[in-house]
């Protein structure tokens, strides 16, 4: 069996330590691919959350026919995962050129391109904080869409709820997190 | 999982607003929000914010453009039960005719109208995968084959799956007929067979540095095509192994070898395991191997229906354990009508073949089927740099080991030595245990094991060192494990665990018992059983303290060296290091001595990827984690230091690598040096070779002396390997006098060596002082004929034949030899060729030199039976035939020693020796000759 699977076990059996587990092994695969994958593209343009998820969940040996929804703690630990890895990322650079105290030493030592500018980012993850201590589904949602790629129709497998629900869910979710930056701004 | 929380009021506001128009929504909100004005302010810019053009969450953070399967929507085609016919669509592709069927699938022929005209391979995989899977991973690996662009690989351009649910793959069309069909066609002879062999690697090391492994080499997936009339090579079916296998279970595995494999022939022992997933760009190597054994002789290494034939499990053990023949023996035991036919496709007579394989292609084969792939080549460009060294007649890599290899395989040899050396502190009971073992007593040794135990454990419970007590331990069954049985060894290990581990105690109690528990348990050959305990160990660090505490990352971190103590390589393992070595690092203060064990672990991966560039970067960053790190593991560090330094000298990192060792021998005083002599005097030795290759001698000589001086107590074989690296530098630098000395004075003391034995003798003949050369001889045969394996026994034979002419000593030195060398029946009738010519035996003596191939003049073996077969036909009075093979031998030996290579000066010395001998004789004989009327 392998790895995640067992996790994937221990949580559905009530395992508390199985859920940070999952994120750091999820965490570790998808720096570790990141890695491969910036290091084999010469431009660094074909690089794409979903399938940096899914080949990390193949390579984790995740058993495959499992259907999607069997794959929500993972892909909520990889949702995790890839926002760890993007806001460090922001940080650093961020910290960099602002010559902080923050020491030069690189969490990752190459650069994920990243459609989003870093300000965007670090905003986007601070707002995303703030949505997660009043609606966390909606956080995971966010989460998922903004940092996996996924579609709200995989999300809506993956969360195992209707389409139709997931999208009035967004509505919502987006239409909060503006608010509260707007309100961030003009305060 | 979070748990959905109902709607808040201003949700379901919200959303209802959304349906409604903006004079509706203004009704809405004045009754819903009488008396809230918070509320309808909190809706009222929820909808604004809704309305804003912001697309700051419409697009993921990552996302670039998707690269799709083919479109499955577009098929016009449905892959009916019969299977789809000429004509049909599959996906933009049109099925022109079925071009062949294999276990797997079905090949067609196909168009492509889309973006380009073109005609392309098309096969569709045979009901009974899961398509959905193989599609996921197909599409994994898809952006790393975009990247191949090889001429010998034949592109996957698409795969999918048909509306039917077969998966699918297009191929560039290549239409030629399997690699071995076309040789044998052809009539190609060996060396035409290299050539084609070697662009095959080409292609395989291509893919593998784009990171993609073949996994199912064979020649139904190299075809010949002929362009132009120049046979082109192109390997097929790259990537597909992989999406179609998967993980392989014991189920799939099972299922592989009879859909999709056909035969397991070409399948590495790492493929066969019960796990089969841990595969890499060695186990290509694996199957390249049964490729050129099969191109080279007719078959491959196991004949593939018999395999199939002896059931699964024994097969798979076959190919786990079995040693296959090698090449030329697998020849020479065909017979009549199958050698006739095998040599005639290969356009040679039988005997030459044989010939022509045996030696060097020999050795590349059998380096590439090693079943350990640590000793495979580490990348096919190592194979094709090898084979076409052995085409230009230069020395290839596979048969002289090197230094590293010679390196470990002596710290094997003294193992012994070490383990008693660890183990001081209890060697009362460790020899009680190893009489007892040796006397076969098994039952008494059981009793006298736990009577053992009971006494370290009264011990160790004085001092209340637990810690302690368990370490011990594991040294007293580290000393065991070398000196008796594995049974026994088990029996203690059971002893130990019933007693111990699996009583209750505190979780680090545990901790501890479990990991050393775990040495021992691989140490007595149950490697799974030491993984399953490391795991369970780590599971319940992680358990009791989380994932980033102290203990979880001691065990973590034991667990990953473990595995990657065992080959193991792997993406799973990758991120259990990386996982750890974040934790570490992230710990306060940093855990410097688990960094340093990510750090090695994680430069092990990379020297097997090849990847030289992240070996240096680990080594630096190891480097740095030792020189922080502190406390008990001081030892364990430093010998992992020596280890680091050797993977860097494999990826060809020598001055780094050296820059290494010796700052580790500046630290050196500051260790316990007796604790760890074994490791010092390793580090020393790698570090000699490397600065003598590197020609710094008098570097490589201060290093040796300082040595010598430390270690004046150390054990006998230690001080006698550093007096031979010694006497080497000696000769090597030109200081042949100062070497003799060296050697003449350690083989007269008593705890002089074999190795010193020879060594001296060698150099008095080679000197010319035959009284002491005869004296040193006729001691030898005293002092050693008891004690010597048989290797060694006719070593001493040899070195006695070579310059004796004393019959009675020359007659001693036969019988020792043994039956083996006297026939010369065993691959090595250069000696028994000279046995023979002392005796005044010519007319056999040249019948075996003549059976010693001429092959590969760097083979000094072959040059010794050149000159020996001159001397036997000078004294034959066949001068002619005597000065050919003399001139054959002695152009050899010219080209040898111009180029400097790893091999030792002894041989060098005993080819100088009979040169010498030979000239002499024919142009004293020649003189007498022309002074005869």
């Amino acid at each position: 069996m392998s790895d995640v699977t067992r996790i994937l076990e221990d949580l559905r059996a009530g395992d508390a330590t199985a859920a940070s587990r999952l994120f750091e092994l999820t965490y570790a695969e998808l720096r570790r691919l990141a890695a491969v994958r910036m290091a084999g593209e010469s431009g660094g343009q074909t690089l794409q959350a979903t399938a940096l998820v899914h080949e990390a969940w193949l390579r984790l040996g995740g058993d495959d026919p499992q259907p999607w929804q069997n794959r929500a703690h993972f892909f909520s630990a990889a949702a995790e995962a890839m926002r760890r890895i993007l806001v460090d990322q922001a940080r650093r650079k961020n910290a960099q050129r602002r010559g902080s105290g923050t020491p030069a030493v690189p969490l990752l030592d190459f650069e994920i391109p990243v459609v989003a500018t870093d300000d965007d980012l670090l905003e986007v993850h601070e707002v995303l904080e703030a949505l997660n201590r009043v609606h966390p589904e909606k956080a995971e949602l966010v989460k998922l869409r903004y940092f996996v790629g996924l579609s709200l129709e995989q999300c809506a497998e993956v969360l195992g709820c209707s389409t139709p629900t997931l999208k009035r869910q967004w509505a919502y979710a987006r239409a909060w997190m503006l608010r509260q930056m707007r309100g961030a701004n003009s305060s | 999982m979070i748990m959905p929380t109902p709607p808040s009021r201003e949700e379901s506001l919200f959303e209802q607003c959304l349906a409604l128009s903006a004079s509706e929504r203004q009704a809405l909100l004045d009754h819903a929000c009488m008396g809230q004005p918070e509320l309808r302010q909190a809706v009222e810019e929820l909808l604004a914010a809704h309305e804003l053009d912001d697309q700051r969450f419409d697009t993921a953070a990552l996302t670039l453009p998707r690269i799709g399967l083919g479109d499955s929507s577009t098929e016009e085609a449905v892959l009916g039960v019969a299977g789809p016919r000429a004509g049909d669509w599959i996906g933009r592709y049109r099925l022109l005719e079925q071009i062949g069927e294999g276990g797997c699938g079905i090949v067609y022929l196909a168009e492509q109208r889309e973006p380009v005209q073109r005609r392309v391979a098309l096969k569709v995989l045979k009901p009974g995968m899961d398509t959905k899977s193989v599609v996921a991973r197909f599409e994994a690996e898809r952006q790393a084959l975009a990247l191949m662009d090889h001429p010998n690989i034949a592109r996957v351009l698409d795969g999918g799956a048909t509306s039917a649910g077969h998966p699918y793959f297009v191929m560039e069309l290549v239409r030629g007929s399997p690699i071995t069909e076309y040789c044998d066609r052809e009539s190609l002879s060996p060396k035409q067979r290299i050539d084609l062999f070697i662009q095959v690697c080409g292609a395989v090391q291509h893919a593998h540095q784009k990171g993609i492994i073949h996994r199912d080499l064979k020649p139904s997936n190299v075809l010949v095509a002929v362009l132009d009339g120049q046979p082109i090579p192109k390997v097929i079916d790259f990537g597909i192994a992989k999406a179609t296998q998967g993980r392989l279970t014991d189920q799939t595995l099972f299922t592989a070898f009879h859909q999709f494999m056909g035969t397991p022939a070409y399948m590495s022992p790492e493929q066969a395991g019960l796990d089969g997933t841990d595969v890499d760009t060695r186990s290509d190597i694996y199957s390249l191997g049964v490729l050129l054994y099969e191109l080279l002789t007719g078959s491959p290494p196991f004949d593939p229906k018999d395999l199939l034939s002896s059931g699964f499990d024994a097969m798979r053990r076959r190919i786990r354990e079995e040693e296959p023949p090698r090449p030329s023996k697998r020849l020479s035991t065909l017979v009549g009508a199958q050698i006739d036919r095998t040599a005639k496709s290969r356009s040679l007579a039988p005997p030459r073949l044989i010939r022509v394989v045996r030696g060097d292609l020999d050795w590349i084969v059998m380096k590439c089927l090693e079943k350990d792939r640590n000793r495979r080549y580490l990348t096919t460009n190592g194979l094709a740099t090898d084979l076409t060294r052995h085409l230009a007649m230069d020395p290839v890599s596979a048969r002289p080991p090197s230094a590293w290899y010679l390196c470990v395989r002596m710290v094997r040899r003294h193992r012994l030595a070490f383990a008693a050396a660890l183990a001081v502190v209890i060697s009362l009971i460790l020899g009680i245990l190893a009489a007892m073992a040796q006397a076969r007593r098994a039952e008494h040794a059981r009793a006298e094991t736990a009577r053992a135990l009971e006494k370290l454990e009264r011990e160790s419970l004085r001092g209340a060192e637990l810690f302690k007590m368990s370490q011990d331990w594991r040294s007293l069954t580290y000393g065991l494990a070398h000196r008796i049985d594995k049974t026994t060894l088990s029996n203690l290990a059971n002893e130990f665990e019933t007693r111990f581990v699996n009583t209750s105690g505190p979780p680090m109690r545990r901790l501890l018992w479990k990991v050393n528990l775990a040495f021992v348990r691989s140490w007595s050959g149950h490697g799974a059983r030491a993984e399953e305990l490391l795991r369970q160990a780590t599971r319940e660090m992680e358990r009791e303290f989380g994932p980033a505490a102290p203990d979880t990352r001691f065990a973590r971190m034991y667990l990953a060296d473990f595995l990657v103590s065992e080959a193991r390589t792997g993406p799973d393992l990758e991120a259990l290091i990386q996982t750890n070595l974040i934790a570490s690092e992230a710990a306060v203060p940093p855990d410097w001595t688990a960094i340093a064990y990510a750090r090695k672990d994680l430069a092990a991966l990379a020297k097997t990827r090849g990847d030289a560039e992240a070996v240096v970067e680990h080594a630096r960053h190891f480097q740095v984690a030792v020189s922080k790190a502190f406390g008990f593991q001081t030892y364990g560090l430093s010998y992992h230091r020596v280890v680091v330094a050797g993977y860097l000298f494999d990826v060809g990192k020598t001055n780094e690598a050296i820059a290494m060792l010796r700052e580790r021998l500046d630290q050196e005083v500051t260790f316990g040096e007796m604790l760890n002599g074994q490791l010092v005097f390793m580090t020393r030795v790698v570090l000699v070779r490397q600065l003598m290759r590197a020609s710094r001698f008098d570097d490589a000589e201060s290093v040796l002396n300082d040595g010598l001086v430390r270690y004046t107590n150390a054990e006998p074989g230690i001080l006698a390997e550093l007096r031979r690296e010694r006497r080497e530098l000696y000769l090597r630098s030109g200081r042949e006098a100062r070497a003799l000395e060296d050697a003449l004075s350690a083989s007269r003391v008593d705890r002089g060596t074999f190795d010193d034995w020879q060594d001296a003798t060698l150099m008095l003949l080679h000197a010319g002082q035959r009284v002491d050369y005869e004296k040193q001889c006729r001691e030898g045969l005293e002092r050693f004929t008891g004690s010597l394996s048989s290797v060694d026994k006719e070593r001493l034979a040899a070195v006695v034949v070579l310059g004796s002419t004393n019959r009675s000593l020359v007659d001693q030195a036969a019988a020792l030899a043994g039956p083996a060398t006297r026939d010369g029946a065993d691959g090595e009738p250069s000696t028994a060729a000279l046995i023979r010519y002392r005796q005044e035996r010519f007319d056999e003596a040249l019948t075996l030199a003549r059976s010693v191939p001429f092959e590969n003049p760097r083979d000094l073996r072959q040059v010794a039976a050149r000159f020996t077969i001159a001397l036997a036909e000078t004294r034959l009075g066949r001068h002619e035939a005597a000065r050919e093979a003399y001139q054959a031998g002695y152009g050899a030996w010219q080209k040898v020693r111009s180029h400097p290579s790893d091999c030792w000066l002894r041989e060098w010395m005993a080819i100088e020796i009979l040169d010498a001998e030979a000239r002499a004789l024919m142009e004293s004989t020649l003189a007498t000759e022309s002074r005869r009327p």
